[in-house]
């Protein structure tokens, strides 16, 4: 199937996973259409990287369509711009930060959220009240179709507890977010010091 | 820290909102001295610090002597605070790299990250935290007792906050305290704080005070 795409580049590329410092979505449902050597990567093996041939688009969106999952991810909803705040060494939590944004044409509730490189991960939202920081726990988070949803230092944000392994600079983490329709939706978000 | 029941945390969460409402206010004053507006000056009675004593992550002894002569910038938090701490000392480390090239601030400024959750973060754990951020921060803690002769007289609260899954979250106030080289509170830099506003702070309160203190 992948071949039918086009070619396939095994060189591992972490410039794949993110270009421009966006976060990398691929479908849980299987489908290895939208970004086939995210798993690989994280994993260390021999990656993939398709690249399209140079026919015309309506040829692309075709071959698209042919191969696409039955159920788009989380509904249609994407994860821009995300990253995780490198920890210090030994702490056991981050936060990651992304954008969510609802391209389906339905509304999605965001209901939970997963990592397999941390014991836990929730939905939380840091609250300034007059000075006084709270965090406090998201229950779920509604995007209209069309609406967006800003996961930011200093708002909300995914409170990553309980880290299996250390987390270097400039690897990549997966985050899974879990919906109210369409397959979970997992994104794999670079390690960095500051915001991209 | 012991646990308060539901109805205490409650009530002393109501107290806490409007304490830190009403600190806000006074904060938010601009005050115009010598018809110069200052934003955030504690001015013309910044309180002064009463005595104290921390231990820092090298386990020396922070207190008044610590801060004489000085100027520091003190933030209140815990290790386990995902997304506040993190973003207001990256914040710090910025703006301290700036702040060396001022002459109020120069080499021996400091920013002090005070845990405010001993039980979880000792020394050694904060060390390594806070070098995380810069080398030079001074990460300090002290048992609940002694933080608060510290906290009290700042203003800073801190309270615990249970999670769902057994653990515990620490709510508390998240400003950037500007304590002067004469042990005075100047000025408070309420969150979200950046960079270029900590900088921008420090120089207008630190030159006022050279001038005025």
């Amino acid at each position: 199937m992948i071949s039918f795409l086009g070619r396939i580049d095994l060189s591992t590329s972490r410039e794949a996973l993110s270009a421009g410092g966006k976060a990398s979505c691929t479908a849980h449902s299987g489908s290895t259409a939208r970004e086939p050597n995210a798993a690989a990567v994280a994993h260390g093996r021999p990656t993939a990287k398709i690249i399209l041939p140079r026919v015309g688009t309506a040829v692309r969106v075709l071959a698209l369509l042919f191969v696409a999952p039955v159920a788009a991810a989380c509904d249609g909803l994407r994860a821009e711009h995300g990253w995780i705040r490198l920890p210090p060494p030994n702490a056991k939590i981050a936060a990651a930060y992304f954008t969510l944004v609802n391209a389906g044409a339905r509304k999605v509730d965001v209901l939970g959220v997963s990592s397999p490189a941390f014991g836990h991960a929730m939905l939380h939202e840091t609250r300034y009240v007059d000075g006084h920081a709270e965090m406090r726990h998201l229950d779920h988070i509604e995007l209209d179709p069309g609406a967006s949803f800003e996961a930011a230092p200093g708002g909300a944000h995914v409170m990553l507890g309980e880290a299996r392994a250390p987390i270097d600079l400039d690897s990549f983490v997966e985050v899974t977010l879990r919906c109210s329709a369409g397959a979970p939706l997992s994104v794999w978000l670079p390690v960095l010091r500051k915001a991209p | 820290m012991q646990q308060p029941s539901r109805a205490l945390s409650w009530t002393i969460g109501t107290l806490v909102v409007g304490l830190a409402f009403a600190a806000g206010m006074w904060l938010s004053a601009r005050q115009a001295v010598d018809g110069r507006t200052v934003d955030g000056l504690l001015w013309p009675d910044p309180p002064a610090l009463r005595p104290f004593q921390l231990v820092d992550h090298d386990r020396q002894t922070v207190d008044l002597e610590r801060l004489r002569g000085r100027w520091s910038l003190m933030f209140f938090g815990f290790t386990h605070c995902p997304d506040v701490c993190p973003t207001a000392l990256a914040a710090l480390a910025s703006a301290q790299e700036e702040l060396r090239e001022s002459t109020l601030y120069g080499a021996n400024g400091q920013v002090i990250f005070v845990s405010v959750d001993p039980e979880r973060d000792s020394p050694a754990a904060l060390g390594q935290y806070v070098r995380h951020f810069s080398e030079d921060f001074v990460g300090a803690t002290a048992p609940e007792a002694d933080l608060k002769a510290l906290t009290a007289a700042l203003g800073v609260l801190f309270m615990k906050v249970a999670q769902g899954d057994g653990e515990y979250s620490v709510d508390h106030s998240a400003g950037i305290f500007f304590v002067s080289p004469d042990l005075r509170l100047v000025s408070v830099l309420m969150p979200p704080q950046n960079a270029a506003d900590i900088v921008r702070r420090f120089v207008a309160v630190s030159e006022f005070i050279q001038a005025h203190g």
